[in-house]
Order: C-alpha cells, then structure tokens, then sequence
C-alpha cells in the first residue's frame, strides 16, 4: 500500500466527496424489494435465523477420503450455536488432520444441547465438475445443495442441522460418494451405506 | 487472517475495527444464508455508498445510478449462496457493481463517449476567466476534473475510480476486475496520463 504522490489521484479523491450519495430510501427500497422475493429456503433456515447471529463454537475435522481420485478430501465442519451471545470466542477443533490444519483443541459444546448447528460439509474434489450434499436434510435430492468450489478445489457449503443424526451423502458428478470418516454409517437399503452426522445430544 | 483495510479510506490504525466489522459482516452474510433476510440490511447500509459512487460515476447519470445500485444489491442477495466466506464481501459487491454498470452501458450504447471532453463540452471551460473566490476556482476545477474523468474510456475510468476516488488498493481492485496487479497499475498509470491531458483540453483556453 504505498502511498500514492501523484497530485492528480488526490484531486480525484476530492471527487469522492462531491459524489451524490443515494437516497434516503435506498436501504428500505432494496431491503423492500427482498422482502418480495420468493422465499429460496423455507422451512427449517428461516427459524434459526437470529441465532445464526451470535457467537459460535466450531468443531472442526478433516479426514482424507479415497473415493473422488487420490486426492480427495472430506470434512464436516460443526457450528455449535451458543445459547449467550456473550463472552468466551469460538474453539476450534482439528482432529486427524493430514493436511494444512495443525493445531488441536478440545472440541467445546458450549450453550444448550440441542441447539441448532451449522454444519459445514466439505470435500475436496479439484478434478471434480459438480458436487452435491444429499441427504434426510434436502429430500436426498442430489441437485438441491450443491457445494461451491474453492480455489485450492475443496468443494463447501454450510447447512444449519437441528438436533439429532442426519445421514448424507455426497454426490461427486453424478456419483454418490460415501464420506469415508463420518461419525457414522447407516444402511442405506441397497446394499451400501451412508455417512451420518449427529447434532447434539 | 481479515483484511486490513476496507473499501474506502482506511489507516492501519482501523485495522482491529475493520476486523471487527468484517466479522459482524460474515454473521450478517451466514444469518441471510440461514434465511433471516433482515441482516442484509447491514450490508446494504454499509456498503451503498461505495456501491452507488462506483456506478454513478460509470454511467454518468443519478438517476440510472441509485437504479442500478439496487440492482447490484438484489443481485448480490440472489447470488449470495455462492459467496465464498473467504472473500471480502466489499470486493464481491463492487464486482457486482462494475459489471452492472458495464452492462448498463453497453445496453444504451453509450459506453465510451457520454458527456465528453470532445467537442461541444469542451467550450464550456474555454476562454474561462479566473473566479475571484478561491472556493469557486477550487469548486469549477473540480468540475473540470470531473468531467474529464466522465470523458475518459471506460476501462480507464473504472480503474480510475477504484484506485483514486475508492483509494482501494491493487489487491481489491484485482479481485473486482479480475485482472493481474502489473496490469493494474499500467492501467492506472496511463489512466491518469489521458484524465491529465483530457483536464488540459479542458482547461487551456483559461490556462493559456
């Protein structure tokens, strides 16, 4: 950030301030016209809206995975809601981490047991062209989560999960792909199983 | 690991402030994720005027700028399930911004002339007398500069006005234009040679 001699981008800077600002209005105008939209989640989100808004404590794992090629990677991330909004910072825990992640804490649930979790599922799959989360929390529609793909070709999305165990799975182009490490496994009917993740308790 | 400096004018020493607000920034984004679509409230508030001065100054009409800049809003909240936490929401909006204006522009036709230093404009400065108010002097240079600016091509004017009325470093105005730094600053660098001459062009039946 070096500083900038040049007098004309000062005089520039001087413009900044004879930019007309927007109006009065904006901010209800846009926040009106949101209000309109169609809802794109209902149900379960909007209920854990404003305790998304306090301070969270975080789990973290990472576990390899060997299904998406050789370099495949899955991991859930757990956001424990704190009941109190107030003092002590988010933890953070890193268990069986083969990459990146070094340090280890102990995992902290603070707030109520059962209250709702974000969960951060993640898998890195850089060949990958699209991947999905499905399971008892979407219907197990493969196309209604997708997860958004990092630089580094981790693939994420974050879902807020109530209480209680959730199978999932992920669906790699197509493909349903098991997470290798999950919590836990369930049958899933036809001869395979599922990942579960369990919230509280 | 939050960027030290917000969009606009930023010291160090508001770094553990603009850390601060980063996070409140990334709660308000997970609370809309989450469905409570109240909390974009705040990103709206905070970042509206940076938004709208971007825009206004793109397209050269007020009107058509506090439009657009809804639209770069609305946009962003339908796109917001595919913003990367990682990122800096400021950069994301402008990008929104900028390639809303450009559209705008391209739409109308009227990308690269607009209000311009050639010609018919051009006499208005001409042959001007010196003001005997500093303020006025000071107030009709403005006015010049502006117009110059509004004179200049578009990709001259965008990184001109990122860089020098936004003072957003090259690392921001990467990730909005998504071009390298190097060619940020040549940019930059020629940018400000054309607006120099555009002012001269402006100005010299009063300066000589």
């Amino acid at each position: 950030m070096a500083g900038d001699p040049d007098p004309l981008a000062n005089e520039l800077g001087r413009l900044r301030a004879s930019t007309p600002t927007t109006s009065p209005r904006f901010t209800d105008e846009v926040m009106r016209q949101i209000a309109a939209r169609r809802l794109r989640a209902p149900g379960l989100l909007s209920r854990l809206a404003q305790r998304l808004l306090t301070e969270r404590t975080v789990t973290l794992r990472f576990r390899p995975a060997h299904l998406v090629g050789a370099a495949a990677l899955g991991a859930l991330v757990v956001f424990g809601m704190r009941a109190h909004p107030s003092a002590a910072p988010a933890r953070e825990r890193v268990s069986a981490a083969p990459v990146r992640e070094a340090a280890t804490a102990t995992p902290v649930r603070e707030g109520a047991p059962d209250a709702p979790v974000l969960v951060r599922f993640a898998l890195a799959a850089p060949g990958a062209q699209q991947v999905s989360v499905a399971g008892d929390f979407n219907g197990w529609r493969p196309d209604t989560t997708p997860l958004e793909r990092r630089p580094d070709g981790t693939w994420t999305v974050m879902l807020p999960l109530g209480p209680g165990s959730w199978s999932y799975s992920f669906v790699v182009d197509g493909k349903w792909v098991e997470d290798p490490l999950a919590d836990g496994y369930r049958e899933d009917g036809f001869g395979g199983k599922n990942a579960i993740v369990r919230i509280g308790g | 690991m939050y960027p030290t400096r917000v969009a606009g004018r930023t010291s160090p020493v508001a770094s553990e402030a603009t850390a601060e607000a980063a996070q409140a920034e990334r709660r308000a984004i997970e609370a809309v994720l989450a469905g409570n679509r109240d909390a974009f409230r705040f990103l709206v508030e905070r970042h509206q005027r940076g938004v709208h001065a971007v825009i206004y100054r793109l397209v050269h009409g007020a009107a058509d700028a506090e439009d657009l800049a809804q639209q770069a809003f609305l946009a962003a909240f339908d796109a917001l399930p595919q913003f990367r936490l990682d990122l800096k929401f400021s950069s994301w909006i402008y990008r929104i911004a900028v390639n809303l204006a450009k559209d705008h522009l391209k739409s109308k036709q009227r990308g690269e002339l607009a209000v311009g230093a050639s010609d018919g404009q051009g006499a208005v400065f001409a042959g001007r007398v010196a003001s005997p108010d500093s303020a006025a002097v000071a107030a009709e240079r403005q006015r010049v500069v502006e117009r110059a600016l509004a004179s200049l091509p578009l990709a001259d004017r965008e990184v001109l006005v990122l860089k020098d009325l936004e003072e957003l470093s090259y690392e921001e105005m990467k990730a909005i234009l998504g071009r390298p730094i190097t060619a940020l600053k040549i940019r930059v660098v020629r940018a400000r040679a054309k607006l120099r001459s555009a002012i001269e062009r402006l100005t010299q039946g009063g300066a000589l």
